[in-house]
């Protein structure tokens, strides 16, 4: 059974290809700015104090999947590319299926891509929950600190996990 | 150091219509090899089974006397692989396809790669989607040639070519092979041309291969 292991090599690889890449492919800049537009709108809605919330509890749903769908555009641009003439997109797996790469590594490093917004972002929210709540409330619950960890970055890794 | 290219030792799997049973064989490095069969006969299984990552069969493939199963990057490293199914960037040039793609070989030469589609009159700045079929053949063969491949491997690469554009193939793979220590092994089902081409024929029937044996 393989190892769930990096390989730094594949990984320098996919960095370089993906720099050469995106120069050829602009269209990823549409795929950044919706990234980041639903991120920052997903986060602003994780700073709700949720233990305060009594009956309908669907926003916290709602909430990290604008964050999840975010992640899950940033992710986009590793993982597929749009054939313009055709609007045709190819998955990026299909394209390096007979090179000297591992699916494996293209998985580890769109996770690794995509955990790195997500950390920030979680950061930002704690912090900024942990300031608004004890300035408010004098303390914080579990399930406030909980959540913004759950759907800011199990759920965006282990969505980009199981991708295709 | 293995003195055979490509062993296959008793591999048995399943296909679509047939089942592979038993393939066993040894290639020797410096001749072009050919597996002639009828459609659906189990030729490009057997290719699938060296290039894909995942184990599709039972028994061993070795590559270099190294067994390829959990080896897909170092086993690719060696492969050059030239077929319709190939996948390279439509929208851009063979320049920039090898620009984009040779990156994941260690010793990717792309002096070597102008050099060789220049000696098969392909020209560079093309884009790939805008080539004749011969000319995306000659450049997935240029892009093989250029990563330094011990293993070539052609599905199917010359059907529906022009005489023109066959012959320009075969004198390719022949002034390699007496440059190099490569092994070519190809499929068809133009058992003419393999027989007037290649070195060492085998026949695929219903997932069976018979023995290699010398072209006439």
């Amino acid at each position: 059974m393989k190892v769930f292991k990096p390989d730094e090599k594949q990984q320098q690889i996919l960095e370089d290809f993906f720099l050469e890449e995106t120069t050829y492919f602009p269209n990823h800049v549409l795929l950044k700015f919706l990234a980041y537009f639903l991120m920052s709108i997903g986060s602003i809605l994780m700073l709700i104090p949720y233990g305060e919330i009594r009956e309908d509890k669907s926003v916290l749903g709602i909430t990290a999947m604008l964050f999840v769908m975010g992640t899950y555009f940033y992710a986009t641009q590793y993982a597929t590319y749009t054939e313009t003439l055709w609007n045709k997109v190819v998955q990026v797996k299909e394209l390096v299926k007979y090179l000297p790469v591992e699916r494996m590594q293209i998985t580890i490093f769109r996770i690794r891509k995509v955990l790195k917004p997500c950390l920030i972002y979680t950061f930002v929210v704690l912090a900024l929950k942990c300031g608004i709540y004890y300035g408010a409330y004098g303390n914080i619950g579990a399930i406030d600190l909980l959540i913004p960890v759950l759907g800011m970055v199990v759920y965006p890794v282990v969505i980009e996990l199981f991708r295709y | 150091m293995s003195e055979f290219c490509l062993q296959f030792e008793n591999v048995n799997g399943t296909g679509r219509k047939f089942r592979l049973q038993d393939v066993n064989f040894s290639l020797e490095p410096g001749y072009i090899y050919a597996i002639a069969g009828e459609n659906g006969a189990g030729k490009s299984t057997l290719m699938k089974y060296i290039l894909s990552e995942k184990k599709l069969y039972t028994g061993t493939i070795r590559l270099e006397g190294e067994d390829i199963a959990g080896r897909h990057r170092p086993a690719m490293q060696q492969i050059g692989f030239v077929s319709e199914d190939n996948r390279f960037f439509n929208e851009r040039s063979a320049i920039q396809n090898a620009q984009l793609l040779g990156c994941f070989y260690d010793g990717f030469d792309m002096d070597l790669y102008k050099q060789t589609l220049k000696e098969m009159e392909v020209a560079p700045e093309r884009t790939y989607f805008k080539m004749a079929r011969g000319e995306k053949i000659k450049m997935q063969l240029a892009f093989a040639i250029a990563h330094k491949s011990k293993l070539l491997l052609l599905d199917e690469a010359t059907a529906g070519l022009d005489p023109v554009y066959r012959i320009e193939l075969f004198r390719v793979l022949r002034k390699l092979l007496a440059e190099e220590n490569v092994t070519v092994l190809m499929n068809s089902h133009n058992m003419t041309e393999i027989e007037k081409n290649t070195d060492y024929t085998a026949i695929m029937k219903d997932g069976r291969l018979e023995a290699f044996h010398e072209s006439i």
